[in-house]
């Protein structure tokens, strides 16, 4: 149960009332259920008999938008010996809703129904989560980031509302003064899919040298400065959220993999491959464009994860390691925090461009 | 008798099977004239064909007009109409059935360049039938087959200038069912996005591909990244062409025996129908016996041209365009705000069409009407 609104309208009150209760499922594409609570066991039973058809089951229950001529798509089950709606949809927070429901249809399906009453409760959904949420971490963890970053990550312990992130956001200058429109400003916020984690894209145009909004607005970030990036109080947070850091010198050259050191993990363990970095990369692109691949060409399956903090890159195998030869692949879509990839440097056209058929794999032998 | 016939087809053929495929955004639509529906995936970067089982026969001659569609579909989404956004549309040109492909993101809709890809990746089909009924359709437990689109353009790659727009949405751009063969226009990773895909159908498992070059009469420049925007199969000089519109706006013929065959093909560029638009569709139609092609515009008006005007057109547009139109020429029609077109019957065309009060409506235009 979670916090909404709603007024029950009842055509006669005595005992035995039916209710309705609303379970929201963060894990499931479908927002959750909407139940009716107080019906008997054999009536249940009746309707998990008959396998009812959408259309059976809306001729007793339904949720419609206030108004609309068509009631809400969605499937039916019985969850937990109550008749459920799973709605298609996430309701929308700024519209009210009625769930309908016929006890007199209902008995002619199932005459073991014992009332008799229509109910009509109007709902509106509030928020999507009961509760705080919490902030784990903005990414990079640094206190020194480069002059010319590109992405900062926000992870949220829970998933987010709909609402625009940038009334929430902010980057202040030592001094408490605002850095003016540092972000790529989007409404609806670049979100993942279980909407835990929000991507802060630095304005690029601001970025990249020679262009517009550089020359006009000038750069984001001073080399040497110290800057604060502050997520409001106010986005359902205990308390305002601060990361403090320190700008270096802008980072401008391609990732160098052949720089890259490796430790190779010991043949018929599931201990580690361990890769040092030369530079910091983008969290979650260094964990999805690297793969491993066997002698045979197949991939090996296994996770990476980035640590920032260690400069470097960790492959736990989900099988031993074999006595042999593997070798990592690297995508050259991969990216540091400044979106410099193997191949190229973020702003820079034919500069520094390497030639793109050049080989972007590390081979490492498993120790003995 | 069918199973006999396909033995002897052979080749190898990817089997119909029933089941619920795993369609990721549902980009574009459109049937063949046996009823089977051909829905285009950009996220997934597949085709399916899907047979929906709606065979049966329409007699229906007269026009379907539907005041507020938006209204219509809003409460099956749990939402306002403000909200609805439809994608694309196709008729089913057996049972007359018409098919929209929605979202919810039509709050998003806050640029004269967005198309309705680029906000999100429609997710509910919804069929609208000759009485005006609106239904779901489960795309669950059909009988289907797909075939995968091979080098779609990387779902990283983001748009140039429009901010948040991935390049990804573009895979598919549109389709057409003709004769046997699929055509697929998009963006795929090549160095020259702009390609169109070419496979049988029933698919087999290899798809053709050949990336495209045009001359951009507006912007005074050859082309290869921008995909094709609305196109047709026609027949030019007794030989089988496409003719394609593209963004701002060039009207571009392709030769078809090169598509597929040849790994890049440049286009003749016919005519350049104005800068600051996008043409969203184009359909075929017949007016005193003669063909005619209605194109929608998203800046421009509705516009009538005559494939036999491309035929007779005996230059090509190769250098800048001096004024703001040049080539074949189109004539407007009135009718502002249309957006999808489709071949309803022998005596309308079926669109939707922005209403002066805001509203979405389908509207069914005569083709007696439409005369240039």
């Amino acid at each position: 149960m979670y916090l909404l609104c709603f007024f029950a309208f009842v055509t006669s009150s005595s005992a035995q009332e039916l209710n309705f209760s609303v379970e929201k499922d963060l894990k499931s594409e479908r927002y959750g259920q909407i139940s009716i609570e107080g019906i008997n066991e054999q009536t249940i039973d009746m309707l998990l008999q008959k396998d009812l058809s959408d259309k059976q089951w809306s001729s007793f229950f339904e949720v419609r938008v206030i108004g609309a001529s068509r009631a809400m798509l969605g499937s039916y089950e019985v969850i937990a010996g109550k008749p459920s709606f799973r709605p298609r949809f996430v309701p929308d927070q700024n519209v009210s809703y009625e769930i309908a429901f016929s006890s007199q249809s209902l008995r002619t399906l199932a005459p073991t129904h014992h009332d008799s009453r229509e109910y009509v409760w109007t709902v509106s959904f509030d928020e999507l989560n009961e509760g705080r949420n919490e902030i784990v971490e903005i990414s990079p963890k640094e206190d020194l980031l480069p002059a010319n970053i590109l992405r900062l990550y926000v992870h949220f312990s829970n998933p987010v509302n709909f609402d625009n992130p940038h009334k929430y956001i902010r980057i202040e200058r030592r001094n408490g003064e605002l850095v003016k429109e540092p972000f790529v400003e989007m409404e609806e916020g670049l979100w993942s899919t279980d909407r835990r984690r929000l991507t802060l894209l630095i304005h690029p145009g601001r970025i990249k040298r020679n262009v517009g909004p550089n020359m006009t607005m000038g750069e984001v970030f001073e080399a040497g400065k110290s800057y604060k990036l502050v997520v409001s109080s106010e986005w359902n947070l205990e308390e305002d959220y601060v990361k403090s850091f320190q700008i270096t010198a802008a980072v401008r050259s391609t990732i160098d993999v052949e720089s890259w050191k490796v430790l190779s993990p010991k043949e018929g363990t599931v201990e580690n491959l361990r890769i040092r970095t030369d530079k910091l990369l983008d969290k979650a692109l260094s964990e999805r464009l690297l793969s491993i691949l066997d002698e045979e060409g197949n991939i090996v399956p296994g996770q990476f994860v980035y640590r920032s903090e260690e400069s470097n890159l960790t492959f736990t195998p989900e099988q031993p390691w074999l006595d042999g030869n593997y070798v990592i692949n690297i995508d050259p879509k991969l990216e540091d925090v400044c979106g410099n990839t193997p191949l190229t440097v973020f702003d820079v056209e034919g500069e520094g461009l390497k030639e793109k058929n050049r080989d972007l794999r590390i081979q490492f032998k498993s120790s003995k | 008798m069918i199973g006999f016939l396909s033995l002897l087809a052979g080749g190898l053929k990817t089997d119909t099977k029933k089941g619920t495929p795993d369609i990721k955004s549902i980009s574009k639509l459109t049937f063949s004239e046996e009823g089977i529906l051909f829905l285009g995936d950009s996220e997934g970067g597949n085709i399916y064909a899907i047979d929906l089982e709606d065979t049966e026969k329409s007699s229906f001659e007269d026009g379907l007009n539907v005041g507020d569609v938006e209204k219509e579909i809003a409460g099956m989404l749990g939402t306002t109409a403000e909200n609805v956004l439809i994608h694309d549309m196709a008729v089913n040109p057996i049972s007359r059935n018409t098919y929209l492909s929605v979202s919810r993101a039509r709050a998003k809709w806050t640029s004269r360049w967005h198309l309705p890809n680029d906000l999100a990746s429609a997710d509910v089909l919804i069929k609208v039938s000759t009485d005006g009924e609106f239904s779901e359709v489960k795309l669950e437990n059909v009988e289907y087959s797909s075939v995968k689109i091979p080098n779609p353009v990387d779902a990283e790659k983001e748009h140039e200038w429009k901010k948040g727009t991935k390049l990804r949405v573009d895979a598919i751009t549109d389709l057409i069912y003709d004769n046997g063969t699929i055509y697929v226009a998009g963006l795929s990773n090549e160095e020259f996005a702009a390609s169109m895909w070419i496979s049988p159908y029933p698919f087999k498992k290899d798809v053709r591909a050949s990336t495209l070059e045009i001359y951009h009469g507006a912007h005074g420049a050859y082309e290869t990244q921008a995909p094709i925007r609305a196109f047709l199969p026609y027949e030019l000089n007794s030989k089988s062409h496409i003719m394609a519109a593209y963004l701002c706006t060039p009207l571009v013929t392709f030769e078809t025996d090169k598509l597929g065959s040849q790994k890049h093909v440049k286009g003749r560029t016919v005519a350049e129908f104005g800068s600051g638009n996008y043409p969203l569709d184009m359909v075929l139609y017949q007016n005193e016996g003669k063909d005619y092609v209605l194109m929608s515009n998203s800046q421009l008006p509705l516009l009538i041209f005559d494939p036999a005007d491309v035929e007779s057109y005996e230059g090509e547009i190769t250098t800048e365009v001096e004024g703001y139109m040049a080539g074949v020429k189109y004539t407007p029609r009135s009718g502002s705000g249309v957006q999808e077109l489709e071949d309803f019957n022998d005596k309308f065309i079926l669109a939707t069409q922005r209403m002066p009060s805001g509203k979405l409506a389908l509207v069914s235009l005569p083709k007696e009407w439409l005369k240039p």
